[in-house]
């Protein structure tokens, strides 16, 4: 499992059991689950039992807000209006579907389908709003600057001061910031690691991240990578405290990522998830290394034991039988 | 195995088998005690330990042997060339230390500027064979060695996996 | 009668421990601080007469155990560089072994243990343990024994 989906998929699960159950036996449904970086769902049918609720809670709902997320959504879900319809939200979250069964279960097998897994990525297209407001964006600075030139003193100044959308997906700390440009978009990371080894381990991960482009992967983004330091390009707009364990990665998306369409919106699901697959995999090799050290613990144990001077095993199980020169046997209680 | 590495843990296990002599011997001080004395302040009675030995292939790999005459503490300093091997070695005597009670010799603190410590008392011995404590210690220094660089050998290889993999479906 | 039960005795014995410097024995003639300097210029030109075995020999004829640490540590770089120059100027270093007394052969052991504590040995660890391979195949563990009851430090 190399990779992380970018759907739920309790959440897909729930919504596909609804849309397969019959109304009549579908029961009393109560389901809260949750997702990376502190989202939360809650599925639930307490009005009626055809009229699913699904909301979500995502940390940085307020950030969001300010890059449009509530029309983006309404929008991207504007092709199941039959079927899905914006509440009010429910307490405790940040934004709230219902979903008639009833309608949504008379149409055909590819509508379901489509509805269950857009729904199932409703945290990946919340968090893709302000990505997809800095690729349009950066459509407009492409058009503006493409015909005039961008060496100049003037546009360098502009370009300089376009804006930067900031993510504090995980609280002040660990945020996402995206600065478009007229022939880029950069989003930077910023994330905490936890621990000594966390950091180092991900300092080889990342080397390898910007070794891997001029190795084998020229096409991909450019990655870097630096320690406490905030890359320039926001260095005025860094919220919380300077960390020696913070870290930056700075991903440089390049015209062939943004190109309009599947390809762009492949681009926003991969990179926002960087972190979750970063340090997932940071985990895993911790893990790893776990299992290995605990199996060369074993082995030492073994060696030791050989020490042990009665007739034991590798396991360290005392061995029965044992013999004399000759093959006699001892034999306790004989006289 | 490389060139000096031979030399080194025979230099290492005749010093061992040299210092792992060991008898009973009861507290000067404190009636009916017995304990290792090279663990105890021994200003009052010097007697009781030997002059400690250092054998060192570089000077990030060295071996401290202290003997006195109911106990020799053992302590190693395993290679550390970049910090990832640091952070393995710290790891991996962690892990050991942790899990001192089933090593019988192990120490549960090393001594300072060194990586592990080994305490072997006079109830070792009697206990266990004296040369196949040695062979321990020697096929303990030989496989943390193998095993650290091996350990990061792995996370290089998995860093560059993992890399490719996600940079891959951008394009 | 007074109630013997009642003395203390351990006030009519203090306690006896010795000390450190007790512990070294008599040595039979120790070396003159003041004549340090002249054994180690004496080894020096017969190392750079090529005279090896001479000067190895001089070096562990006669070592400072009484001297004051600086001195000692003067004769340290002295067995030091004999040694590394003894090395790098032939393939066999088990002759040189083999002509030693055994006196002088439980001083080598010695100095090499002493040698690989300090921060120049340890650069040379490879040197160092050659030697000390060497030594201690011909010898067996002898010399290591010696090296750690002997309350003679180098």
């Amino acid at each position: 499992m190399l990779q992380i989906e970018s759907s739920n998929l309790l959440l897909e699960k729930t919504i596909r059991e609804c849309l397969s159950t019959e109304i009549e036996s579908l029961k009393g449904i109560q389901r809260t689950f949750t997702d990376f970086d502190f989202t939360t769902y809650q599925v639930s049918n307490s009005t009626a039992k055809h009229l699913v609720v699904v909301s979500i809670y995502v940390k940085c709902w307020s950030d969001l807000v300010n890059y449009g997320v509530e029309e983006y959504l309404e929008a991207k879900y504007a092709k199941f209006n039959k079927v899905l319809q914006k509440i009010e939200t429910e307490a405790g979250y940040d934004f709230s579907f219902v979903l008639d069964l009833s309608v949504a279960q008379k149409e055909d097998v590819e509508f379901k389908e489509e509805l269950v897994s857009e729904l199932a990525n409703l945290k990946r297209n919340s968090i893709a709003a302000p990505f997809e407001k800095a690729f349009s964006r950066y459509d407009e600075l492409a058009e503006t600057y493409a015909n005039s030139n961008v060496y100049s003193e003037e546009v360098k100044q502009e370009l300089e001061n376009e804006s930067i959308l900031t993510i504090n997906y995980r609280g002040l700390d660990e945020s996402i910031y995206i600065k478009p440009s007229f022939d880029r978009v950069t989003v930077i990371f910023s994330t905490i690691f936890k621990d000594e080894t966390d950091k180092i381990f991900g300092r080889v991960f990342l080397q390898e991240f910007v070794d891997a482009r001029r190795r084998t992967v020229q096409t991909a983004p450019q990655v870097l990578y630096s320690h406490i330091e905030p890359p320039l390009d926001i260095r005025n707009v860094i919220q919380g405290r300077a960390d020696d364990n913070k870290g930056y990665v700075t991903f440089v998306l390049f015209p062939r990522h943004l190109v309009k369409g599947d390809r762009r919106q492949n681009c926003i699901s991969h990179i926002q998830f960087f972190r979750n697959y970063f340090h997932y995999h940071i985990k895993c090799a911790k893990a790893y290394m776990h299992s290995r050290m605990r199996f060369r613990v074993k082995e030492f144990l073994k060696v030791l034991n050989r020490a042990k001077p009665e007739n034991v095993d590798d396991e360290g199980k005392l061995i029965e039988n044992r013999k004399t020169a000759s093959g006699r046997r001892f034999e306790v209680g004989r006289g | 195995m490389s060139q000096s590495l031979k030399p080194y843990l025979t230099a290492v296990r005749s010093s061992l088998t040299a210092a792992i002599c060991l008898e009973d011997f009861s507290s000067q001080l404190v009636e009916r005690h017995n304990r290792p004395e090279i663990e105890v302040d021994n200003s009052h009675n010097p007697e009781l330990i030997l002059n400690p030995m250092v054998i060192a292939r570089n000077e990030n790999e060295k071996v401290l042997i202290e003997p006195s005459i109911n106990s020799v503490r053992v302590s190693i300093k395993i290679k550390q060339a970049d910090e990832i091997e640091q952070i393995l070695v710290h790891q991996f005597a962690r892990f050991l230390t942790s899990r001192a009670e089933n090593f019988f010799i192990l120490r549960r603190v090393p001594i300072k500027g060194y990586d592990i410590s080994f305490l072997v008392t006079n109830f070792h011995t009697e206990q266990m064979l004296k040369d196949k404590l040695v062979d321990f210690i020697i096929e303990f220094m030989e496989e943390v060695d193998k095993e650290i660089s091996e350990m990061k050998l792995f996370l290089n290889a998995r860093a560059r996996v993992i890399a490719e993999a996600y940079l891959t479906p951008f394009d | 009668m007074e109630d013997w039960r009642r003395i203390d005795i351990d006030a009519f014995e203090p306690d006896k421990f010795l000390s450190k410097e007790e512990l070294v024995p008599a040595i039979a003639n120790p070396v003159d601080e003041a004549a340090i300097p002249s054994i180690i210029a004496e080894c020096k030109a017969k190392l750079s007469k090529g005279q090896f075995a001479e000067a190895l020999k001089t070096a562990l004829q006669n070592p400072p155990y009484l001297s004051s640490p600086a001195a000692k540590a003067s004769y340290d770089q002295l067995v030091f560089e004999t040694l590394i120059s003894v090395k790098n100027n032939n393939t066999d270093i088990l002759p040189f072994v083999k002509q030693l007394s055994s006196d002088e052969q439980d001083t080598l052991v010695k100095y090499l243990y002493k040698i690989m504590d300090t921060s120049y040995g340890s650069k040379q660890g490879a040197v160092l343990l050659a030697w000390y391979e060497k030594t201690v195949e011909f010898t067996g563990l002898g010399p290591v024994i010696r090296f750690m009851s002997d309350r003679r430090t180098v």
